[in-house]
């Protein structure tokens, strides 16, 4: 091998290590593109003039518009090969050795000086390390690069950490909680009806998959999540209510005698746990004093009340988690928009469960199993105290304010006035809920009050007749705040006097 | 002797007259070099200084270490061109016939001393024209070829004006160098008063023949030269006329003529021994812009207003070069 070929030799190598480089820098010029459009971007969409899908789409076209000016700032950049020997002669101070080799190899320029021209280039190229044909110097353009990570990771980060924080936004974790509850109820629903192959596919659990599906995909928000699961809740309340009506109509026309859960009462407000009673008692039966419907009813509703007790905790869950956001972030005395929403979404809810079983607003969290409650102890009806017993309530646990049914009678402030309330005050329970939404109203400013407390009390107990009045409020609720309300003002009233 | 040796024999060729011209000159290592490239390239060199500091010494130890013909012309206001030519002399055969016979002057040497040239009149100074240029003179329509090697080293003193005639500026462009003699250091004027004072004795050896020049300044002309070095030197004479685009404003205000085509040759020329002297087989920005000031600050005519204001030729070529941008 002569002079040129060794020369040739280290030429390659030189120009592996050039592309290398080159591809190197369009990388560098395309994240510092992407890396200088995204926060943007990411305003723009902050800005709400972007939906999330488009973002998706916009990051996907920034990738390829970034890659492109890359290529393209790679490719106006271009220098020749014998320009860059040119610059590594001038700055590693080799004389243009490089260079005058590499033009007389190439244009075949020869001269009897030119093979010892080129050992002599070949000799300094081998003895230059990478480091030293391409140090690492730390440029502006790395440093612009290093501060637009620190911008978008800044941006992205405070985006996450307040997306988290923030309860107009959905919270991730809530949502997969949701999910994971959905898919797994839909799951067991699916293994239970493989079993039972006779049965129809539940039209619940259709859709509850594909509201897990979606909350997994992101595609859904967390007020329509609400919305969906409210109106899941509604509809299994009308179906337990239509299916108890129908239970105790065959149960009646089925004429049992001596049946020893005569106490129970009405199949319309009947729990879980009562429900398996009554499955229990039935089966002792002879197998054809009960017809088959009654037990497949049963257990529907057993299934039903399964699935309200799931939608109620996910539901619960998520407004408890909202509502401690409020306290946190929110003022005190203003709502927002979303937050009024979602409490008028609880109210609802509410009022469906108080409209099938009011005893559950004496309870903390009535719609959930206590695992240290007596089987039957959640719900009792009418019956008041001695039914309660029965069915093991626990002491201490009001079972009559609001309880009773309406008889859907109005009547005038002045006889609600003169009714009597409960003997007993009711025994408050500390709530699960940790904060509350408190608004102070007066017709003055604070210790500025020149009116009568007499005459304050009086408009209160108009508002409170007037607001009981509506028809929103169920009629069998409005006896319980009525009483609430009267014992207050009969205590706030025996105060006045008494430090009078 | 293969090539690399023979490019290494300039290298040791030139530290050998170093060293011998060092036992009698006190510095001036630049200008020993540009005489060195000046005979290895084949051209001629004026040398400016002031009196006393030794341009007649330097060109007269090079005549003894070099093993060439040395002639030596003092240049006169009275100095007729046939006294450096030579003339026809009238001679007598044995049968009484009389001839023409040349009689050949100092300039047929190899190594020719014209001291102080500028005191000579301008018909005699351009006796040397042709023979610089040509390396053969005419007399009375005879052509006589110089032997080769041959170089004209010229003086001149640059304050004495009374009685002087400036070169003009086609002898002055023939020269390829134009070299100044710049005061000793203190420790140099030391090293001068022990040497000249002392019983300081020296021998000046013969280093090189003639054939070892003539093989020198061939070898020399291979030297590789790559297109943007050859650009670079083109650049440089061009940024010193006043008309270019690229000239600066100090070119444009106090220069009236730029370096003619025999700056660049000179610059390739002397880059090319510049390299071989640095043990290279390629020319370097580095050697053109090394030599750029020997070469062309001759070559470039100051206008009246740059005389005037006494501009010094060596700062604009200094800032050419500093305008000129590798590429």
């Amino acid at each position: 091998m002569n002079a040129e070929t060794f020369f040739l030799s280290e030429i390659s190598k030189l120009k592996r290590r050039v592309i290398v480089k080159t591809v190197q820098r369009t990388l560098l010029n395309a994240a510092l593109t992407f890396l200088g459009i995204c926060p943007i971007v990411f305003l723009i969409k902050k800005a709400g003039f972007l939906e999330s899908g488009a973002y998706d789409s916009w990051v996907i076209f920034l990738i390829g518009f970034s890659l492109f000016v890359g290529v393209l700032t790679a490719y106006l950049q271009k220098k020749g090969f014998l320009a860059f020997l040119i610059d590594i002669d001038t700055r590693l101070k080799l004389k243009d050795r490089l260079s005058t080799a590499y033009e007389y190899q190439k244009f075949g320029e020869k001269t009897d000086l030119s093979d010892l021209l080129m050992a002599d280039a070949t000799d300094t190229l081998h003895h230059l390390g990478t480091r030293k044909l391409f140090p690492l110097k730390f440029s502006f353009v790395d440093l612009g690069l290093i501060l637009l990570i620190l911008i978008n990771m800044a941006l992205y980060s405070s985006d996450y950490l307040w997306s988290g924080n923030n309860s107009m936004h959905p919270n991730q974790n809530k949502l997969e909680k949701i999910s994971t509850l959905l898919r797994n109820y839909s799951e067991s629903r699916i293994e239970s009806q493989k079993e039972k192959k006779t049965r129809q596919p539940n039209v619940y659990t259709r859709e509850l998959e594909n509201l897990s599906r979606k909350l997994q995909e992101g595609s859904i928000s967390r007020d329509q999540v609400f919305t969906t699961l409210n109106r899941f809740l509604k509809d299994v309340q009308g179906k337990q209510t239509r299916l108890a009506n129908a239970l105790d109509t065959q149960l009646a026309t089925a004429k049992i005698e001596e049946m020893p859960v005569l106490k129970i009462p009405t199949l319309q407000n009947l729990s879980a746990s009562n429900l398996e009673k009554l499955k229990m008692l039935l089966h002792k039966l002879p197998n054809n004093q009960i017809p088959d419907s009654v037990h497949r009813d049963i257990e529907t509703l057993q299934e039903l009340h399964r699935l309200e007790t799931l939608l109620s905790q996910i539901i619960d869950d998520i407004n408890e988690d909202t509502f401690r956001n409020e306290a946190l972030t929110e003022s005190d005395r203003h709502q927002t928009p979303g937050s009024q929403y979602l409490n008028d979404l609880k109210n609802a809810r509410d009022d469906n469960q108080r409209s099938k079983i009011p005893a559950k607003f004496s309870s903390p969290r009535p719609d959930r199993e206590d695992p240290n409650q007596q089987p039957g102890s959640d719900q009792s009806q009418g019956a008041g105290r001695d039914l309660g017993k029965e069915f093991g309530s626990r002491d201490g646990y009001s079972s009559l304010a609001g309880r009773g049914k309406s008889s859907g009678k109005k009547k005038s402030s002045t006889e609600i006035e003169k009714l009597s309330g409960p003997g007993t005050q009711d025994e408050m329970i500390p709530s699960q809920m940790q904060n509350y939404l408190i608004h102070i109203r007066s017709l003055t400013a604070i210790g500025e009050s020149r009116i009568k407390e007499g005459d304050i009390m009086r408009i209160y107990r108009q508002e409170i007749e007037g607001v009981l009045q509506k028809e929103d409020i169920p009629l069998n609720y409005r006896e319980y705040i009525k009483q609430y309300f009267i014992s207050i003002g009969l205590k706030t009233e025996e105060n006045a006097y008494e430090s009078k | 002797m293969n090539l690399n040796e023979k490019v290494a024999a300039i290298r040791i060729n030139f530290e050998r007259i170093n060293t011998e011209l060092t036992k009698i000159i006190v510095g001036q290592n630049l200008l020993i070099k540009h005489l060195f490239t000046c005979l290895i390239s084949g051209g001629h060199a004026l040398i400016e200084g002031v009196p006393g500091l030794g341009k007649t010494l330097i060109v007269r130890s090079l005549s003894k270490i070099l093993d060439l013909k040395y002639s030596r012309i003092q240049f006169t206001p009275d100095l007729m061109p046939a006294d450096i030519l030579g003339t026809n002399i009238v001679k007598e055969d044995g049968e009484g016939s009389r001839y023409f016979e040349f009689y050949k002057g100092p300039i047929f040497g190899q190594l020719i001393l014209a001291d102080e040239i500028n005191r000579a009149s301008p018909k005699t100074q351009s006796a040397l024209l042709e023979a610089m240029q040509e390396e053969k003179v005419t007399v009375f329509g005879t052509k006589y070829h110089l032997e080769p090697p041959f170089m004209v080293l010229a003086t001149q003193n640059p304050i004495e004006m009374e009685g002087t005639y400036p070169l003009p500026e086609a002898q002055v462009d023939r020269f390829f160098f134009k070299l100044k003699i710049s005061y000793p250091d203190q420790n140099e004027l030391l090293e001068i008063i022990d040497k000249t004072t002392e019983d300081y004795k020296y021998e000046l050896k013969g280093v090189i023949g003639a054939d070892s020049i003539l093989e020198m300044k061939s070898l020399v002309r291979q030297i590789p030269i790559a297109s943007h070095v050859k650009d670079y030197a083109i650049r440089l004479v061009l940024a010193s006329h006043p008309d270019n685009p690229h000239a600066t404003e100090q070119i444009k205000q106090y220069v009236l003529f730029g370096a003619s085509p025999r700056g660049v040759q000179s610059l390739i020329l002397a880059g090319k021994v510049s390299a071989v002297i640095d043990g290279r087989y390629n020319v370097s920005i580095e050697d053109i812009s090394g030599v750029a000031k020997a070469a062309l600050r001759h070559r470039i005519v100051l206008n009246i207003r740059g005389e005037t204001e006494g501009i010094d030729v060596d700062n604009v070529i200094e800032e050419i070069i500093e305008s000129v941008k590798i590429r």
